[in-house]
């Protein structure tokens, strides 16, 4: 679309329409609301992005005490939220922007009187529901439906109202109740999502119902049930419905006691390749038949259902989770653990694995048992080599100079930036050289010392560790000397620039194949090392100071790619003026 | 060697593994097969050229982004499809708003994907966190707005 014709002013902001979407996508919601105020061809630009998803929040709480103009005045501000939603859905120039719909509901009613009827309750959830059932009705071009928080049983209406939209692409379900439905249509979507994980909520009312029969099986390519009542209540309808042929991937939080229900839907699903499942409580986890999902090449999930699921079966990625669950199995026999996974027929070329720390032994079972293995993402444990200084290993048949030192003398030799930038960059920044250069490459020091053996086939390495978020909590960025030493007494005297190529430059002589190296956090944030062709080791890291700190000081990471539109009064009220 | 000309008729001598880093002159060089003629480049002029030229061959020896689509669901894979920005590129983008935007569509013309990325990542990385009133400051955005709507921006502005 050519931008310049419609617009008069502010030419020079004209880039190709794709290439403003590019830009968009890393901008959190906030900022594209700003840009869509700041002209028209902006809006313009802006708009279709910001409406892309809506989210519809009526959330009250009642109070008995309250007054009756207090309970008239929100109850008019929740009609006149769904008013304006309604007129919106019913703009044609609008409606079809929307392609994800998520609406949540909660209206808690704090009682005095325990035995008054609570009579406000349901004209709120009518005028929630009218309005959700609009949407469906009007957005011609929604995908994606999200339901979360009902707090109350999922109304018949509702499923209906979905059941009439379907086929969608998506439909998610969290925190929420079925009941014993008897809807006359069944939902069909390509994804299906039930979601009661949240802890922080209380588990929904669970019906006595024996089955949950409101999906149908014939779209459906992905299945996530995160809730052992409902796995099993799904399961058993789900095996009614015949074959699931399109069915790839199935994610599921199931106890062992109810694995009958998932094994006897798994003939029905020969053609699942993705396999994520979380055993809840204890219980023998016995194998499904052989012949079942013979297609397997991604398991995600509980080691003991890795141990059943994995051999045999074409299984190429294997992520075991649950750190706490399995980390004293690992610790006291890692190579029991990793067996059963060698066993794939796949082979296993990609490993993850939370409680594993990166021990010597460790080590030696993976380059043992997984001769194909390409990613490897492990914990880094502290300490792999106590007793030993690394300061002081050599590196056998290391060619080239000889290393003097080894150790920064001070933090301000780890200053020196390995990618070359380090003149401007000011001492807070360096706050990661302090940490990180000490505890991982204490290890990456092993390896290159050959005390460590790694993989040989291994292209990625990828260490975690879960601790350091605490470590900073404790601490604020040093602004001082003084401040600098107390972290080298915490974590170890830093590694100078020079001395982690010299580390980095062995490891390349011994591992060939290796390409990068990796040290985060559950897979956030952190280091990242990369071998240029030119086989000099390049140095990046992800996070900036301003987000660091951040983190650091206000706790949660700022999530900027989740952009979805809140739909409350007052922000459909600024943003839409400007459009007509 | 590959011989490039710019918009503006200005002749560049570059090393081949630099210059295939685009696409484009990567296809035209196979499409033409070994001849000393030069490439024209219709649609980049040498200002914004000079830029691309720093970029590519600061980042010739990176390795080529690798492929995420196995789909699989494990930390390590999801941590490296988001991208990262180093020290470096943070510098090198530091222009001015009408130059970030040449070097964008010089990057799309071209046909070079990291460099596109990383541009439009530092476009969105000047709006991050900035009023309507600083970000029409940055991209000398003139407020074209009706009166009536220019008045809705301010109640919006003290409501927020």
């Amino acid at each position: 679309m050519q931008l310049r014709t419609r617009y008069s002013n502010n030419h020079h902001l004209s880039l190709p329409l794709e290439l403003w979407h590019e830009c968009l996508a890393y901008l959190p919601m906030t900022d594209l609301k700003n840009l869509s105020l700041a002209c028209q061809l902006l809006n313009s630009i802006t708009i279709p992005v910001i409406f892309e998803s809506i989210n519809y929040k009526c959330l009250v709480i009642y109070n008995e005490g309250n007054c009756s103009t207090i309970l008239q005045r929100m109850r008019d501000d929740l009609q006149q939220t769904a008013n304006a939603l309604k007129e919106f859905a019913e703009t044609p120039k609008y409606s079809p922007l929307v392609r994800k719909l998520t609406v949540s509901y909660s209206c808690q009613v704090v009682l005095i009187t325990p035995d008054k009827p609570v009579f406000q309750e349901k004209k709120t959830y009518k005028t929630f529901l009218d309005a959700f059932i609009v949407c469906l009705e009007r957005f011609p071009n929604l995908k994606n439906v999200e339901i979360r928080g009902l707090q109350w049983k999922i109304n018949k209406k509702m499923l209906d109202a979905l059941a009439r939209r379907c086929p969608l692409d998506a439909i998610t379900f969290t925190g929420l109740s079925f009941g014993p439905h008897n809807i006359q249509q069944l939902i069909s979507a390509k994804r299906i999502c039930i979601d009661c994980r949240d802890t922080f909520k209380p588990v929904p009312p669970i019906s006595r119902a024996r089955i949950l029969n409101v999906f149908s099986g014939e779209n459906l390519e992905s299945l996530a049930v995160w809730s052992a009542p409902y796995a099993r209540r799904l399961f058993r309808a789900l095996a009614e419905c015949g074959r699931l042929e399109r069915l790839a991937g199935i994610s599921v939080c199931i106890r062992a006691e109810d694995l009958v229900d998932f094994y006897a839907l798994l003939p029905s699903c020969p053609n699942v390749k993705r396999m994520q499942v979380r055993l809840v409580g204890d219980g023998p986890c016995t194998p499904p038949p052989m012949s079942a999902v013979p297609l397997v090449e991604s398991f995600h999930g509980s080691e003991e259902v890795a141990a059943a699921i994995v051999p045999g079966r074409p299984v190429r990625n294997v992520v075991i989770d649950e750190r706490h669950s399995t980390a004293s199995r690992f610790r006291a026999n890692p190579g029991r653990c990793l067996l059963p996974l060698s066993r794939s027929a796949g082979p296993v070329v990609q490993l993850s694995i939370e409680s594993a720390e990166c021990t010597k032994h460790v080590m030696e079972c993976l380059e043992d048992y997984f001769p194909s293995l390409k990613a490897l993402d492990i914990s880094l444990e502290k300490r792999t080599l106590p007793g030993e200084d690394p300061d002081f290993l050599d590196f056998p048949g290391a060619c080239g100079r000889v290393d003097e030192g080894g150790y920064a003398s001070s933090c301000a030799d780890a200053y020196e930036d390995p990618i070359g930038g380090g003149q401007d960059v000011k001492r807070s920044s360096h706050f990661c050289y302090v940490h990180f250069h000490t505890d991982y490459f204490d290890l990456l020091s092993s390896v290159a010392a050959k005390k460590i053996v790694i993989p040989s086939s291994l292209q990625i390495l990828s260490l975690h560790e879960e601790i350091y978020v605490d470590m900073f909590q404790i601490y604020c960025l040093p602004t001082s000397n003084t401040d600098e030493q107390l972290y080298v007494e915490r974590f170890g005297a830093p590694y100078s620039a020079s001395r982690a190529q010299d580390i980095l430059s062995q490891i390349s002589r011994l591992y060939p194949r290796l390409e990068r190296i990796i040290v985060c956090q559950q897979g956030q944030g952190g280091i990242h090392w990369t071998r240029k062709n030119d086989g000099r080791w390049s140095y990046k890291t992800e996070f900036s100071l301003a987000q660091l700190q951040a983190e650091m000081f206000e706790g949660a990471p700022q999530n900027l790619f989740i952009a979805s539109s809140e739909f409350e009064h007052s922000f459909f009220a600024d943003t839409l003026p400007f459009t007509s | 060697m590959v011989i490039l000309i710019t918009s503006d008729n200005v002749k560049y001598v570059v090393e081949k593994d630099v210059a295939e880093l685009s696409v484009l002159v990567k296809n035209m060089l196979e499409d033409i097969g070994p001849s000393d003629e030069p490439i024209p480049l219709h649609n980049v002029t040498s200002t914004v050229f000079n830029k691309v030229l720093e970029y590519c061959i600061y980042h010739r020896n990176d390795p080529p982004p690798s492929d995420d689509d196995e789909g699989c669901a494990s930390p390590l894979h999801k941590y490296l499809a988001s991208h990262i920005c180093s020290e470096w590129d943070q510098r090198f983008f530091d222009v001015d708003q009408a130059l970030l935007f040449d070097i964008i569509l010089a990057a799309n013309y071209l046909d070079i994907k990291t460099l596109l990325d990383d541009a439009c990542k530092a476009v969105a990385h000047l709006i991050q966190g900035k009023s309507t009133e600083e970000i029409r400051g940055i991209f000398n955005i003139v407020n074209d707005f009706t009166p009536e709507e220019e008045a809705r921006v301010k109640k919006e502005n003290v409501s927020s």
